[in-house]
C-alpha cells in the first residue's frame, strides 16, 4: 500500500513519488494537492493507478495528478500523461470511454432577482427541451453522411447549419474541431449509436445547471468572459454518448493484440496502447478525434436547446436575456501539444483523463479574447455545491503540461452513497436550499450526493496553491437537470 | 443464502462499479456476469416469445471473450433488449452464443462499458471466478 511517507514534498501543494518507488516506473508521479487531500487520495487505488501509468513507454517528464484524483480503470481519474510523438504511445484508456466529456459555460445579464419567480418554469422547460436519461435519443437522426460531416468538422458543421454562432466556435477549445478526425476509422456500430444521440445529455454525472455568479475574484477577467456578479450562467456537462463509448470499446479491444505486436509490457490490460506512430495508434487517434468533434457538437446542440428555453422563459419579460458563450472545455482527451520539460521542448500527446487544459496567457490556440489572460478553466462542483471558473497560468504550462483539475472528485462509492442518502430526501434538501431539481432517477441522484465528493473549495485551494490556475468567479446552483 | 457454485456480488469502487462473479464453467460465468451487470443497471424486462439472438465472439483468451460478451449486451440494452444466455459452444472460430431476447422496460443506471481493468479469470476449486469493473 502506498503511504504518505513514499512521497517527497516539493511545496505545500506539490508532492513527488520518485520512480524508485517501483522498479517498473519509467518516470515519477507528481500530485498537485494539499496534504489533507493527498491523504484522501491514498484511500483508494488512484495513486497506484498513476504508478501503473508511469510504466508506459515514451512518457516524458512525470505523470501529473490533480487534487480531484480518484480511482478509475487503468488511468486514474485526474491523471495527465504526456507521451512523446517520436517514441511514445497512445492509450484509449488514458482518454476514457466518454471521449471529450467536457463542460460548456454560458453567461447572461439576467439578474437573479429578475429570474427567481421563473426558475421553476425554466427548470421544467429545460428538462423537456434537453433529452436526458439512460439510452435517451436526441431530437434528430443523422444520415451516415451527416454524421461523418459532424466528425470531420465539429462545431463548424453546426455553424454552417445555423445552430452555432461564430463566437460559440471561437470560444470552444480548438474551435470545436480537432484536425485529423477520420470517420473512416469509426466502426459501423459506433455510427449506428451516434446517429440518433446528437443533442442528448445522457445520464450518470452529466447535467445542465443554471447558476448565479455568486462571487467575482478577478473583475477584469470576469468582464472579459462576460460573467457578472448576481447574474445567471449555465453549465452543460456531457460528452460523446454511445458514439464515443463504442469507439473506445472497439479500440481497447483492437489494441489488446497491438501490445503483443509491439512488445509493450503493461501492468493492467486497460492500459492497452500502441505506438503513436504505428498504424494502430494513428487509427485510434483519428477515431478519437471524430468522437471529440461529435461531443463538441453535442454540447452545442444542447446549448441551443438551453437558449430556446431561455428565450421562451425570459423573452419579453426580461431585457437582454441572451446567453453568450464563455468557453467549452474537454476533460477526457488526447491532444498533440508542445511542452517544455527540463528546458527541452517536446511534441507530445497529452492524455487528460478527468483533467482540464489550463493554458496560460500567450499560449497557442487561445481565442483572441483570452490570449492576454489565459483560458477559462471550468470546474463544476458536486451537485448543490459551488462551481468555479478559473484561468489557466504560465505555471501550469511548466508543471502540469498545461492542465488543471476537472471537478470535486469522488471519495465514496456509488453503493455507499446510496446506502447513506435517499434520493427523495436529497431532492427535498436541495429544494429547501433554493435549488430546483429535475432528475430522471432518484437512485442516480443519491449516487451524486455532495457527500460522495470531496469539498470542491479545497480542490480549488490546491490548484491555486500549486499555481496551476487562478480564481475568476464562483457559481452557485439554482437549477439542476440530471438524466 | 449465498450460492457457492454460481453467483455475483457488488464490490466497492470509488467512481465506477465492480462485481465479483463466480461459476462452475465459462457458460455459467457469462450468464451470471450478465445478470450481475443487469442488476447494477436496474434492468427490468418482459419476455418476448421466440426472440432468439445468436452471435459469435471471436476466439481469444477468456477475459477478452467475457468483455466482448458484456459489451455486446450493453449494445443490445441501448436498443431496448435484455438478453439471457441459452447456450454457448466453442468451436475453432470462437464462442458461439445463443441468447433469448426480452423487451427492456426499465434501466435506472447507464453502464458505458465492461473494462479489462484488473480482469483475470481465476480457476478455483469450484470453477471460475473474477472481478469485473464497469465504466459508468
Amino acid at each position: 500500500m502506498l503511504s504518505l511517507n513514499a512521497f517527497r514534498k516539493i511545496t505545500d501543494f506539490e508532492w513527488e513519488l520518485p520512480k524508485s518507488y517501483r522498479s517498473d516506473m519509467r518516470i515519477p508521479v507528481r500530485i498537485f494537492t494539499s496534504e489533507k487531500l493527498l491523504k484522501l487520495a491514498l484511500k483508494d487505488k488512484a495513486l497506484q493507478q498513476a504508478v501503473n501509468v508511469s510504466t508506459l513507454p515514451g512518457l516524458v517528464g512525470w505523470v501529473a495528478v490533480m487534487p480531484d484524483v480518484h480511482q478509475g480503470y487503468g488511468f486514474p481519474i485526474g491523471g495527465v500523461a504526456a507521451s512523446s510523438m517520436e517514441d511514445g504511445i497512445i492509450s484509449p484508456g488514458g482518454i476514457g470511454y466518454d471521449i471529450n466529456c467536457g463542460v460548456r459555460l454560458m453567461a447572461s445579464h439576467i439578474h437573479q432577482e429578475e429570474a427567481c419567480e421563473l426558475l421553476s418554469e425554466l427548470a421544467s422547460l429545460l428538462n423537456r427541451l434537453c433529452p436526458s436519461g439512460v439510452g435517451v435519443k436526441g431530437a434528430m437522426k443523422l444520415s451516415v453522411q451527416e454524421l461523418d460531416a459532424v466528425c470531420r468538422h465539429g462545431t463548424a458543421w453546426a455553424l454552417k447549419k445555423g445552430w452555432a454562432t461564430r463566437q460559440d466556435l471561437q470560444r470552444t477549445e480548438d474551435q470545436g474541431c480537432l484536425a485529423g478526425a477520420d470517420p473512416g476509422k469509426v466502426s459501423p456500430r459506433a455510427k449506428e449509436r451516434g446517429r440518433s444521440q446528437l443533442g442528448s445529455l445522457g445520464a450518470g454525472n452529466h447535467f445542465i445547471e443554471v447558476d448565479v455568479v455568486d462571487e467575482v475574484f478577478d473583475p477584469k477577467a470576469a468582464s472579459i468572459m462576460g460573467l457578472e456578479k448576481g447574474c445567471l450562467a449555465v453549465q452543460v456537462h456531457t460528452g460523446s454518448r454511445g458514439f464515443g463509448h463504442q469507439i473506445c470499446t472497439d479500440y481497447v479491444r483492437a489494441l489488446q493484440s497491438a501490445v503483443h505486436k509491439y512488445h509493450i509490457q503493461i501492468p493492467d490490460r486497460e492500459l492497452v496502447c500502441a505506438p503513436i506512430r504505428s498504424r494502430e495508434g494513428q487509427d485510434y487517434l483519428a477515431a478519437m478525434r471524430a468522437a471529440a468533434n461529435f461531443a463538441f457538437v453535442n454540447r452545442q446542440m444542447i446549448a441551443n436547446a438551453v437558449r430556446e428555453g431561455f428565450e421562451i422563459t425570459f423573452g419579453g419579460r426580461v431585457d437582454n436575456w441572451q446567453l453568450t458563450q464563455v468557453y467549452d472545455i474537454t476533460h477526457n482527451i488526447g491532444k498533440v501539444e508542445t511542452h517544455n520539460v527540463d528546458g527541452v521542448a517536446y511534441q507530445v500527446c497529452v492524455h487528460r483523463k478527468g483533467a482540464t487544459r489550463a493554458f496560460g496567457p500567450g499560449a497557442d490556440g487561445l481565442p483572441d479574447a483570452y490570449a492576454q489572460i489565459g483560458q477559462p478553466v471550468l470546474v463544476p462542483g458536486s451537485m448543490g455545491t459551488h462551481s468555479w471558473v478559473l484561468m489557466g497560468s504560465q505555471e501550469s504550462m511548466a508543471r502540469s503540461f498545461g492542465s488543471c483539475c476537472h471537478g470535486a472528485g469522488r471519495v465514496m462509492s456509488r453503493s455507499q452513497a446510496k446506502k447513506k442518502v435517499w434520493g427523495e430526501d436529497l431532492k427535498r434538501q436541495l429544494q429547501r436550499s433554493g435549488i430546483e431539481i429535475r432528475a430522471g432517477s432518484m437512485a442516480g441522484l443519491a449516487e451524486e450526493a455532495p457527500e460522495a465528493y470531496k469539498d470542491v473549495d479545497q480542490v480549488i485551494m490546491s490548484v491555486i496553491g500549486a499555481g496551476l490556475a487562478s480564481r475568476v468567479a464562483r457559481l452557485k446552483p439554482l437549477v439542476v437537470i440530471k438524466g | 443464502m449465498v450460492n457457492k457454485l454460481i453467483g455475483f456480488t457488488e464490490i466497492a469502487h470509488t467512481a465506477d462499479l465492480a462485481l465479483k462473479v463466480w461459476a462452475p464453467d465459462i457458460a455459467g460465468l457469462l450468464k451470471i456476469s450478465a445478470r450481475g451487470m443487469y442488476a447494477l443497471m436496474g434492468v427490468e424486462f418482459e419476455p418476448v416469445e421466440e426472440d432468439v439472438r445468436e452471435f459469435l465472439i471471436v476466439q481469444d483468451d477468456l477475459e477478452s471473450m467475457l468483455v466482448d460478451y458484456l459489451n455486446e449486451l450493453l449494445y443490445y440494452s441501448e436498443k431496448g433488449i435484455a438478453c439471457d444466455l441459452i447456450s454457448c459452444t466453442v468451436d475453432g472460430k470462437g464462442l458461439f452464443v445463443r441468447m433469448k431476447g426480452s423487451k427492456l422496460i426499465k434501466i435506472t443506471r447507464m453502464i458505458k462499458a465492461a473494462t479489462f481493468h484488473g480482469l483475470a479469470i481465476q480457476r478455483t476449486d469450484s470453477g471460475l471466478a473474477t472481478k469485473i469493473v464497469f465504466d459508468v
